[in-house]
């Protein structure tokens, strides 16, 4: 038998180890003998091995985009697991190097520590508030059965104190719950989306990749908290894709994203070039825009008191 | 076998079948799980996230190889962290001593070969181009996104699963051609 009767798919379930036994012991007795089939297995062989790492290949472009959105909150994750105790003595360790190396990264746990120890806080006092109304529902029971007055042991002013670090906590609390879900920053974290990639490999014009390139890195700038550099990068683009040899589809596309991102960096700069109330308007009622109905949602929350209080 | 392992089984089905939302969903599901664990014993959180995607990565070649099949031994997710461990064995950190027990998982030492499996799959994707539309679209469903012979034949309006199966098998002796 030569390397003409063996058809494609023998081959290919050969090499992927599908062959009933009988065939395949067949074939590997004639790979032995003829060099012609070894060839032709070996030339499979190659395409299999390509198709499959071509396969692999796609998968990790696909999870190279997933990665994110997915790894958006992996700081927040980290401090968590970190203040909640999650991590063993290695993992912790590493972090508190990474507190002692990184001012800002232990800024963002001191922060979420103040959270966190604030709503402790805030739990204990309900149930100090419970324990006490409990207690004074009880001394009113006894009361009333006995007839006899109780002068209270605590004097008031010890009440008085409790009351105010009560309301002290409650407004740490509160600021802190408009710091991290109202502060400029915070919203443009909050409603940032990493574009979906439109590219294709090897098949777009230069003048769109440059364009692409610039977008990507503007992106970056504004993940990486450079709200500034990440507005001006917005803002120049929002200038150029009228000007670059686009089809409509893609020049409006990347249009409405060059917009909403610049808007999402002027929310988090301390003194924004442009109204971000007027802008966030204008996106949440153009019709058809990519970004219309984040715009009425980041509309309404920066119209709150909480925005204003936490700005 | 417990009911969890059989919703597994379920979720392997449609990986299996190239469910790119099944795919997802695993990713974003197993991310969080997957970094803990290595992050707990000392691993950098960068590193835990390669790690993960290679682990997904070894965990696709395995169920298209049919190294992994149903009915599993274990979660989908103790699977990838076990691959993650292995990963870990592999460059000398010696991981037998942490919680919970690796399952056997074969991974074939060529996947940690980057530069190799670029060549390769560059080589591929040459030769697909090469190739007419109708046949490149056809191999690229059944090898790259994982089609089953019943979709490509609806795709491509074939007769039946079987022509579909014969077409593809002209499309890769074509594709083979090209290699002379």
């Amino acid at each position: 038998m030569d390397e003409e009767k063996w058809t494609t798919a023998q081959i290919e379930a050969y090499l992927r180890n599908t062959l009933p036994r009988e065939k395949e012991a067949q074939l590997t007795a004639e790979l032995d003998e003829n060099e012609k089939l070894r060839a032709e297995v070996a030339a499979y062989q190659q395409l299999v091995n390509g198709l499959d790492a071509l396969q692999e290949r796609s998968l990790r472009d696909q999870m190279a985009g997933w990665e994110p959105e997915a790894g958006l909150n992996d700081t927040t994750e980290l401090i968590a697991w970190y203040l909640e105790g999650k991590l063993g003595p290695e993992g912790q360790a590493q972090v508190e190097t990474r507190i002692a190396k990184n001012p800002a990264f232990k800024e963002e746990v001191e922060a979420y520590r103040n959270i966190i120890e604030g709503m402790e806080a805030t739990q204990d006092e309900h149930f100090r508030s419970q324990l006490q109304s409990w207690e004074a529902s009880l001394a009113s029971d006894s009361t009333a059965s006995s007839s006899l007055r109780v002068a209270s042991r605590r004097p008031v002013w010890q009440y008085a104190a409790a009351a105010v670090g009560a309301l002290l906590i409650a407004f740490t609390t509160l600021y802190l719950y408009a710091q991290v879900n109202y502060s400029g920053p915070a919203l443009a974290r909050q409603y940032y989306q990493a574009p979906l990639s439109e590219r294709t490999m090897g098949e777009e014009a230069p003048a769109t990749t440059a364009l692409q390139e610039r977008m990507d890195q503007a992106h970056q700038q504004l993940t990486g908290r450079d709200y500034n550099a990440a507005f001006m990068a917005f803002d120049s683009l929002i200038r150029e894709i009228p000007r670059a040899t686009l089809d409509s589809f893609n020049q409006n596309l990347l249009l409405e994203q060059a917009n909403w991102n610049r808007l999402l960096a002027a929310t988090a700069m301390d003194n924004p070039p442009v109204d971000v109330v007027s802008e966030a308007r204008r996106i949440s009622q153009t019709p058809g825009h990519e970004y219309q109905a984040q715009a009425k949602v980041l509309l309404e929350a920066i119209e709150t008191r909480w925005f204003k209080w936490a700005n | 076998m417990s009911e969890s392992y059989q919703q597994d089984d379920a979720q392997l089905e449609q990986l299996r079948n190239g469910d790119q939302n099944a795919w997802r969903a695993l990713y974003e599901a197993t991310r969080s799980p997957f970094r803990l664990y290595f992050i707990r014993y000392g691993t950098a959180p960068e590193v835990a996230t390669d790690m993960f995607q290679e682990a997904m990565v070894i965990l696709n070649r395995n169920i298209r190889t049919g190294k992994l099949q149903a009915p599993l031994k274990s979660t989908l997710r103790t699977y990838i962290i076990g691959i993650g461990r292995v990963l870990l064995l592999r460059k000398g950190t010696d991981t037998r001593q942490w919680e919970g027990e690796i399952p056997e998982i074969p991974i074939l030492p060529e996947i940690e070969d980057r530069q190799e499996q670029n060549a390769k799959a560059q080589l591929a994707r040459q030769l697909l181009d090469q190739l007419g539309s109708p046949c490149r679209e056809l191999l690229e469903m059944f090898y790259l996104k994982n089609y089953v012979m019943e979709a490509i034949a609806r795709e491509l309006d074939l007769p039946s699963p079987g022509a579909a199966r014969r077409r593809k098998h002209d499309c890769l002796r074509k594709m083979r051609e090209l290699i002379n």
